[in-house]
């Protein structure tokens, strides 16, 4: 579309999925540019899995239409789409060879024996798993069956790629590494990913962009720095990394900045804007509190509170403090992480400009 | 070091023990029986059987009904089996349906076919009346009476036995062939055919020994030339009471049918291997 400065290589317009009387998708448009690394990412039910299936053509829209290529695909079967898929499952076929499975895709659509033997070799090279191509899928270990059902799924060269929580089922090493491959060989190959997770670590690291989704519908589509760092809804703000959330009413304008008044903290000055006596919503995340009485000296706004959780997580120590009535969350990171702070009393404080007053909603 | 706890109750051995004894004794019994002349044991009865062309003709006759009756239940169970797998809240009704047959007697059922195929069945009556034909069909009383009433009979093994392979198949593995651009026909050759062939396989080997050894529908709706094995069995024992004879003709039957089931049998646990993973244990 012009008016967005770029063609759209995916388009999902209105598209609207009913099951019963649940809505799994309302109303939803998004659109994703060539060569993007796109994540939908939401709470499980919340309607990304039904959006993906919807786009791959395994789910029939009740309105709204999908575009690939700016052609319409609304009503087009899978196999008529030109789209690739990594499952969750990874439904790789267990009566072929890795070969086989591979080279599935190419030699239905009537490629020659020696053109699929030649995009095997190459995709097989690129998922790092030269030499595979006669083994069985039982005999491979889960990680090189995560990198067969990519190689796969890319080897019909797929305008969009989707993934559909394909690393789920992996433990937390292997699945921080494959992260990373994933993302070098969507560079490499520049194919338009649309991947589909709950797990926002993952989104943040992977995306180009994330489109944040629940209840059917699309809270926010920003870059990942954005989508943490300026949430537009408290929803956003909670499900992506931690945060503390603390409503307040304006009680000053003053240019860009608003003065708060925010039960337990007293007056707190936050960049935003709103009217006079707004009630909005300001978003601290853990690791901008600073705690202890040499860091809080120069803070905006400092207090004491008394810590009532601490976790200690190696390169870092998460708190948990409650000022008044209110909890705060603080990180703290570096060599202070180390000593366990024991119970007692620590002034915490923040600078303003690490606070993010949240757009009003509705 | 202790030894691990076995988990397995041992008296869940007793059952399987009394079952497998009177399996195995019933089966030495035959075989002696099979073998016992007037003066002691020869091979009389085999030999005779094999003198007899009607004997052989009615043996092969009951291996090619058997066949017959094993394509025609898999053509007509393993559509039905996909059916009932995509019917979703239906499925368990589309198998109550599927399973209450059983409830009626084999011998009523073949007289419900009786009433269908006959001279004056109401099959022939509608093409009568229709103009399609001016006589009437012979549809009993020959081979394909035997063969509707066997595969109605049978079907369902068949059909249950592809449903509990399908029913274990991925459902993303159609949706990966889907996406891959393989429309629904090579889908299904590639990919849903090949994986479910350990239950065809099994279904098969099931109606055919089956078949081989069924005794009231070929009575009931065969001729009275065409009749297969087992009916010959069934009237030696019952009206001959040639107890040696009849025990020799079982042994042939059984001989005969496992020659057929055992190929289906390795061919089963061949597939099953090339498929490894949780697909073939299951």
């Amino acid at each position: 579309m012009t008016d967005q400065g770029y063609t759209p290589i995916l388009e999902v317009k209105n598209a609207t999925k009913t099951y019963g009387e649940a809505k799994a998708i309302d109303n939803l448009s998004i659109s994703i540019r060539e060569s993007e690394f796109v994540t939908l990412l939401g709470p499980s039910g919340c309607g990304k899995t039904t959006l993906l299936r919807s786009i791959a053509g395994f789910v029939s829209l009740d309105a709204g239409s999908i575009l690939i290529r700016q052609q319409d695909m609304t009503m087009a079967p899978p196999y008529k789409r030109s789209l690739g898929m990594v499952f969750q499952s990874l439904a790789l076929f267990p009566h072929m060879t890795v070969q086989e499975n591979i080279s599935y895709g190419l030699s239905v659509r009537g490629a020659s024996r020696k053109a699929c033997e030649k995009r095997t070799h190459e995709v097989l090279e690129l998922v790092a798993l030269q030499g595979f191509g006669g083994r069985r899928i039982h005999e491979l270990s889960g990680g090189q069956q995560q990198r067969v059902a990519l190689a796969r799924a890319l080897a019909t060269d797929p305008d969009v790629l989707l993934l559909d929580e394909p690393l789920s089922a992996l433990d937390l090493k292997l699945k921080r590494h494959l992260q990373i491959e994933l993302k070098h060989i969507q560079r490499q190959t520049g194919t338009t990913f649309l991947f589909v997770t709950h797990d926002q670590e993952e989104a943040l690291g992977m995306s180009d962009r994330i489109a944040v989704i629940n209840q059917g519908r699309i809270e926010q589509f920003a870059s990942a720095s954005t989508v943490y760092s300026r949430p537009t809804t408290s929803f956003v703000a909670n499900f992506i990394g931690d945060s503390n959330l603390f409503q307040g009413r304006v009680i000053e304008c003053r240019g860009e900045s608003l003065l708060l008044d925010i039960a337990d903290f007293g007056h707190v000055w936050a960049p935003g804007e709103a009217s006079l006596g707004d009630l909005v919503t300001v978003l601290v995340r853990p690791e901008q509190v600073s705690v202890g009485d040499a860091a809080v000296c120069h803070m905006d706004w400092k207090s004491e509170g008394c810590i009532v959780e601490e976790h200690y997580a190696g390169s870092m120590r998460k708190l948990k403090l409650r000022v008044g009535q209110t909890f705060v969350s603080a990180l703290v990171g570096g060599r202070e992480a180390a000593a366990p702070f024991l119970n007692g009393r620590l002034s915490l404080g923040w600078s303003s400009n690490d606070c993010y007053v949240l757009p009003q909603e509705g | 070091m202790r030894k691990m706890p076995n988990t397995t109750p041992m008296y869940l051995i007793y059952p399987a023990v009394a079952l497998g004894l009177l399996f195995l004794g019933s089966l030495v019994y035959m075989l002696q029986q099979s073998l016992s002349v007037e003066d002691g044991y020869g091979l009389t009865h085999y030999i005779e059987f094999f003198q007899r062309p009607d004997y052989v003709a009615k043996g092969i006759r009951t291996i090619q009904i058997s066949l017959i009756t094993t394509v025609a239940c898999l053509v007509l169970g393993y559509p039905t089996a996909a059916l009932i797998l995509r019917a979703g809240r239906h499925k368990n009704l589309l198998l109550i349906l599927l399973i209450m047959p059983w409830l009626v007697s084999i011998v009523v059922r073949s007289y419900g076919w009786i009433v269908m195929l006959g001279g004056r069945g109401v099959i022939n009556q509608a093409l009568l009346w229709t103009g399609v034909i001016d006589t009437p069909l012979r549809l009993i009383y020959n081979v394909s009476g035997v063969v509707i009433g066997l595969t109605h009979v049978f079907c369902p093994f068949m059909i249950i036995s592809i449903l509990a392979v399908l029913s274990h198949q991925d459902r993303s593995l159609t949706e990966a062939s889907m996406i891959q651009g393989a429309g629904p026909v090579r889908t299904f050759l590639r990919v849903t055919w090949p994986l479910s062939l350990p239950g065809v396989l099994s279904g098969c080997a099931l109606v055919f020994l089956l078949s081989c050894g069924a005794i009231v529908t070929p009575l009931m709706l065969g001729g009275f030339s065409e009749t297969m094995i087992g009916t010959q069995i069934y009237q030696d024992v019952f009206s001959l009471f040639n107890f040696p004879k009849a025990a020799a003709m079982a042994m042939i039957l059984t001989i005969v049918s496992l020659a057929f089931v055992f190929p289906l049998q390795w061919l089963e646990r061949y597939t099953k291997r090339n498929l490894g993973g949780p697909q073939g244990e299951s």
